[in-house]
């Protein structure tokens, strides 16, 4: 049977594990920030064998469940590492999902990240070399400061379905919350109790990293008001 | 100052400008017309190597290059010496008005930052925008964009400044105060070059006007040779066919 007295007891017993959903979201974005950034860039070289390898990643991560790329990675890479004599069977669950999901996002990022560049005019680019600034320096200075903004609510839908995704973490056996809820099931028979704590708390932070995205939004605005009724100029 | 020799430049299979020369002395003020697809914004765009010419020579001040091998260091060089404004303005989406002013100063000229931002506040006084320092681009109406592109050119104190159709994207109203700005900048014996339509700046403010077609250059000469004792058959054409579109106060 439902009962409250059970969500109260486990909410503090769960929420304690929130650390560990909080690094589960935060070590793999930003890794996979750089990396996807990286990639982003590599592939406006458009140097064709990089572009291809490249291009066959994305096309991997995009096309397989990413349940399944966190248990090639939890069972296949302590093989793997094997051949390099290192012993991975010791390590931590939560490196496993830390690389699994870095994999992961760093794909969908770099596409998002190519996208947003090739979005900002052209124009800006041909106004940085006018003025003498490098390449590299209209890049860093003009270009990229803008792709970010064009990027940015997607980079915050990203942010918070990775944040949602890490529920499935503890299928490679990481107590995260979700982890902590069936250890306490296992022990007290009452699951549902568990899950509707960690629906909550999922729930409560989703709103809130939705709310803290729309700041910053606003604040990388440059002039445009976005939402309100624009002024129409006579 | 600056001499184009013998450009070429092909887009695929068209060839835009095939041959064409052109001179401009320090402190001139030349006008380059000639109808679209004439290639006159092409050779203003090879420049400074917006686009990449395949064939000829350049010569700004007392670089000389060859377009066929052209270095990456010898293009920083021509591009620090020259300005250019552009027909949708560019200004920098994420800069303020100031800041796109003052961004080259401090990135290119290496400025420290006080002494770009008294120099930005001068540039932006100049063209009569001190009560908009701070706005956005996107807050600014075209006239003041390009404005705002004019000081942004004449701070960086290039040797000379290209004008690529700057006021082609204005308002009629807004035309004016653009040129209006343009012949102070001539006043104050900046080098320009402009690829403009309005043959009222050619007429009162050239030096030299230029007529392109076909990617060559047809005619050249004062304003008063090109215009009151034009000698090309095209020439007269274009400017018949001009005049005839558009009113022009000033009499051909």
């Amino acid at each position: 049977m439902f009962s409250w007295s059970y969500v109260i007891d486990y909410f503090p017993k769960i929420i304690i594990k929130f650390p560990m959903t909080l690094k589960l979201v935060l070590i793999p974005f930003a890794i996979s920030f750089m990396f996807g950034f990286a990639i982003a860039l590599l592939r406006l070289k458009k140097i064709k064998a990089i572009d291809w390898l490249l291009k066959l990643y994305v096309s991997y991560v995009r096309c397989t469940p990413v349940i399944t790329q966190m248990f090639i990675v939890y069972f296949g890479m302590p093989i793997l590492m094997q051949n390099f004599g290192i012993d991975a069977y010791d390590w931590e669950p939560a490196i496993f999902v830390y690389i699994a999901y870095s994999i992961n996002i760093s794909a969908f990022l770099s596409e998002t990240i190519r996208s947003s560049i090739l979005a900002v005019p052209i124009g800006q680019m041909e106004a940085g070399y006018s003025v003498g600034m490098s390449g590299f320096q209209t890049m860093r200075d003009i270009v990229v400061p803008q792709a970010l903004k064009i990027s940015l609510p997607m980079l915050g839908n990203m942010f918070i379905s990775l944040f949602r995704a890490t529920a499935l973490a503890y299928m490679v056996n990481v107590i995260d919350m979700i982890g902590k809820a069936r250890a306490l099931a296992a022990s007290g028979g009452h699951l549902l109790e568990g899950y509707v704590c960690c629906a909550a708390v999922f729930a409560i932070i989703s709103l809130g990293l939705e709310v803290i995205f729309h700041l910053i939004n606003k604040k990388l605005s440059f002039g445009h008001s976005y939402g309100k009724q624009r002024k129409v100029r006579a | 100052m600056l001499e184009i020799k013998n450009i070429h430049k092909n887009f695929g299979s068209l060839e835009v400008l095939k041959g064409a020369s052109i001179r401009v002395e320090a402190h001139q003020v030349v006008v380059i017309l000639g109808p679209s697809g004439s290639g006159k914004t092409t050779l203003l765009r090879c420049i400074n190597f917006l686009e990449h010419a395949d064939k000829g020579e350049l010569t700004v001040g007392d670089t000389k290059i060859d377009f066929e091998t052209v270095k990456r260091r010898e293009i920083r060089e021509v591009r620090k010496k020259v300005g250019f404004v552009f027909q949708n303005y560019n200004l920098f989406a994420n800069k303020t008005a100031i800041q796109n002013v003052m961004h080259g100063l401090i990135v290119v000229k290496k400025l420290p930052k006080a002494e770009a931002r008294k120099k930005a506040e001068e540039a932006l006084a100049w063209v009569k925008l001190s009560d908009k320092l701070d706005y956005y681009p996107s807050q600014l109406s075209g006239g003041q964009q390009q404005r705002v592109g004019i000081a942004r050119a004449i701070a960086m104190e290039p040797d000379i400044i290209l004008f690529d159709e700057p006021t082609s994207a204005l308002d009629p109203e807004l035309i004016g105060e653009t040129l209006e700005l343009m012949k102070n900048v001539a006043k104050r014996g900046i080098t320009m070059l402009v690829v403009t339509h309005e043959l009222s700046f050619a007429q009162d403010i050239a030096d030299k006007v230029i007529f392109m077609d076909g990617g060559v250059v047809v005619e050249e000469g004062t304003p008063d040779e090109l215009f009151n004792h034009t000698k090309e058959e095209r020439t007269k054409r274009f400017l018949a066919r001009i005049l005839s579109t558009k009113t022009i106060k000033t009499k051909v």
